[in-house]
């Protein structure tokens, strides 16, 4: 297809308001993305009616944002595209309905785009480096708070999904954890900063599920819980013997002289920061090691050309490293700006979708529980 | 809440019940998979990683789906179909541990899934409290240690009432 065609594409499926235009499916001319993380943190998750709302207030500003750099402006656009799931109903009803009523009335084709799709052709964007397209067959390794999936591309929109987490996404264990750690929210980066220059010497269980391609991180996520209860109780039984005025304190808890870390009822809990290092660190290689050994498989097994990395996670420092040092062919990973949710991503699958003569309807209604393939 | 407290103590029909694996939690969900009708709303309260999700996959089975269950977290809502001796009809899986006040409720769609053309199952049903039909199971899932979860079936109303016989009867006996 032409590699002057034109794409404006919309995203919000979650708590990102994002536009981009890309060209020939692989050019970025604009990508602008108004994240409400701010909105959201003080309720330590994403809030479905604060999303919509932010959305509606926020497409106007970013939508004419992205259309900036074009000379022509809405003139030089050969298409919309928008996201239709999954992610949030209202959230990306929002989205969808914007780009539908920009397409009928500049009468222009109108695609719907997978976000999961969308996170893979992340890898099809052209950033710093110039490096060729993609090959097929190819192995996607997809991890964000929503998804975590190994799909086997064969072409464009040729997929087949190998596996998939059967409880928790691989981001949403990094939450859930960083919670039950009092960390912060999102729990990956927070995970990531506590682990790192932790030591090691916790070993944290692996749901390896051989013969199979699924994920899952519930049990892991149960481990953390119980050695938090075990070093509280741990610790309790210290404080105790202190007051009574015992002297063989063993163990080798934070020398701060500050108050100890003692959980309070209900609250998050006060963990040593040691401690909340050597978990966080146990916990981030226990993911690491499976994701990465799962799709390294998978590589084998289907001849892949290349493994491409993405969604949210993607931007883990040590799954990058990792996936690198033990796969058997290249690995593709984009900027964390593409790893997280950005329209751009979903210009470059609605352009690969367009090429291959889909294009939707006004009919197209959001999907909040599409899955892949 | 403590007289309502001791009155759950005290009524005949609540079934309380110890899982020594993950495994066994699904089969006890499985069970009770079976005995749900069209309509029916279990909600579940427990921490992280008392076996809510393991529990709902036991209930998808026993209602005959072959769909993949995990955690809804992210889209607050998964939709499975059960098999088709229960006329493939929809089942809800509802994840509310994001949100954290009830006014967060709005715009999810919940009340659509309440008019009862399928099974409903709420986990972090504790922030819906007062939002909820008076009528639905409650299960309360705790850890007793690693791998031990103590399960406590709740039911609100005659229909639950008998659910939780039946249940009793199915499972234990």
């Amino acid at each position: 297809m032409d590699a002057h065609f034109t794409i404006l594409a919309l995203e919000t499926s979650c708590d990102e308001t994002a536009a981009a235009v890309v060209r020939g499916g692989r050019t970025i001319i604009s990508n602008v993305v108004a994240s409400q993380l701010d909105e959201h943190r003080r309720y330590g998750g994403i809030v479905p009616e604060v999303a919509s709302r932010q959305h509606i207030l926020a497409l106007d500003a970013v939508v004419r944002e992205a259309l900036q750099p074009l000379p022509g402006g809405w003139n030089d656009i050969h298409a919309v595209a928008a996201t239709y799931g999954p992610g949030l109903a209202g959230a990306l009803m929002t989205g969808l309905n914007a780009a539908k009523a920009i397409a009928w009335i500049r009468n222009l084709p109108f695609v719907g785009v997978n976000h999961i799709e969308a996170h893979i052709y992340a890898n099809w964007l052209l950033a710093g480096e110039q490096s060729g397209e993609p090959q097929f067959p190819l192995i996607a390794l997809v991890v964000s708070g929503g998804h975590t999936l190994l799909a086997l591309l064969e072409d464009h929109g040729c997929y087949r999904m190998l596996g998939q987490t059967r409880d928790d996404a691989a981001g949403e264990a990094f939450d859930k954890v960083a919670r039950l750690m009092g960390l912060g929210f999102p729990g990956g980066p927070a995970i990531q900063q506590a682990a790192a220059d932790a030591p090691g010497g916790v070993t944290l269980p692996r749901a390896w599920l051989r013969d199979s391609y699924d994920f899952s991180f519930s049990g892991l996520k149960t481990a953390v819980l119980h050695q938090i209860r075990e070093h509280e109780a741990r610790e309790a039984s210290l404080q105790v013997g202190a007051a009574k005025g015992a002297t063989g304190r063993r163990g080798s808890g934070p020398k701060s002289g500050g108050a100890p870390p003692v959980s309070q009822a209900g609250g998050p809990p006060r963990l040593s920061p040691a401690f909340v290092a050597r978990l966080a660190r146990a916990f981030q290689e226990s993911v690491v090691d499976v994701l990465v050994t799962k799709t390294v498989e998978a590589a084998r097994a289907y001849g892949a050309t290349e493994i491409l990395l993405a969604g949210g996670v993607a931007a883990n420092v040590r799954l990058r490293e990792e996936l690198q040092r033990r796969a058997p062919v290249g690995v593709r990973v984009p900027p964390v700006a593409l790893c997280t949710d950005n329209a751009a991503m979903i210009g470059a699958a609605a352009f690969y979708r367009f090429d291959v003569g889909r294009q939707d309807g006004w009919d197209l209604d959001v999907n909040p529980g599409l899955r892949l393939g | 809440m403590s007289d309502r407290r001791a009155r759950i103590v005290h009524s005949p029909h609540v079934l309380d019940f110890v899982s020594h694996s993950a495994a066994q939690t699904i089969r006890v969900g499985q069970r009770l998979g079976e005995l749900l009708q069209r309509g029916d709303l279990v909600a579940l309260q427990g921490d992280l990683g008392a076996g809510k999700t393991h529990l709902i996959k036991g209930i998808a089975l026993g209602l005959g789906s072959a769909d993949m269950v995990n955690s809804p977290s992210f889209v607050l809502i998964n939709q499975y179909r059960a098999g088709v001796q229960r006329d493939g009809m929809p089942i809800y899986h509802v994840d509310l541990y994001r949100i954290e006040r009830m006014a967060e409720l709005a715009g999810i769609g919940l009340e659509e899934l309440l008019d009862g053309d399928g099974v409903c199952l709420i986990e972090w049903a504790e922030r819906a409290e007062g939002w909820l039909p008076a009528e639905r199971l409650d299960v309360y899932l705790g850890h007793l240690s690693e791998t031990k979860r103590v399960v406590r079936f709740v039911p609100r109303g005659r229909r639950y009432e008998e659910l939780v016989d039946a249940l009793k009867k199915a499972a234990f006996s």
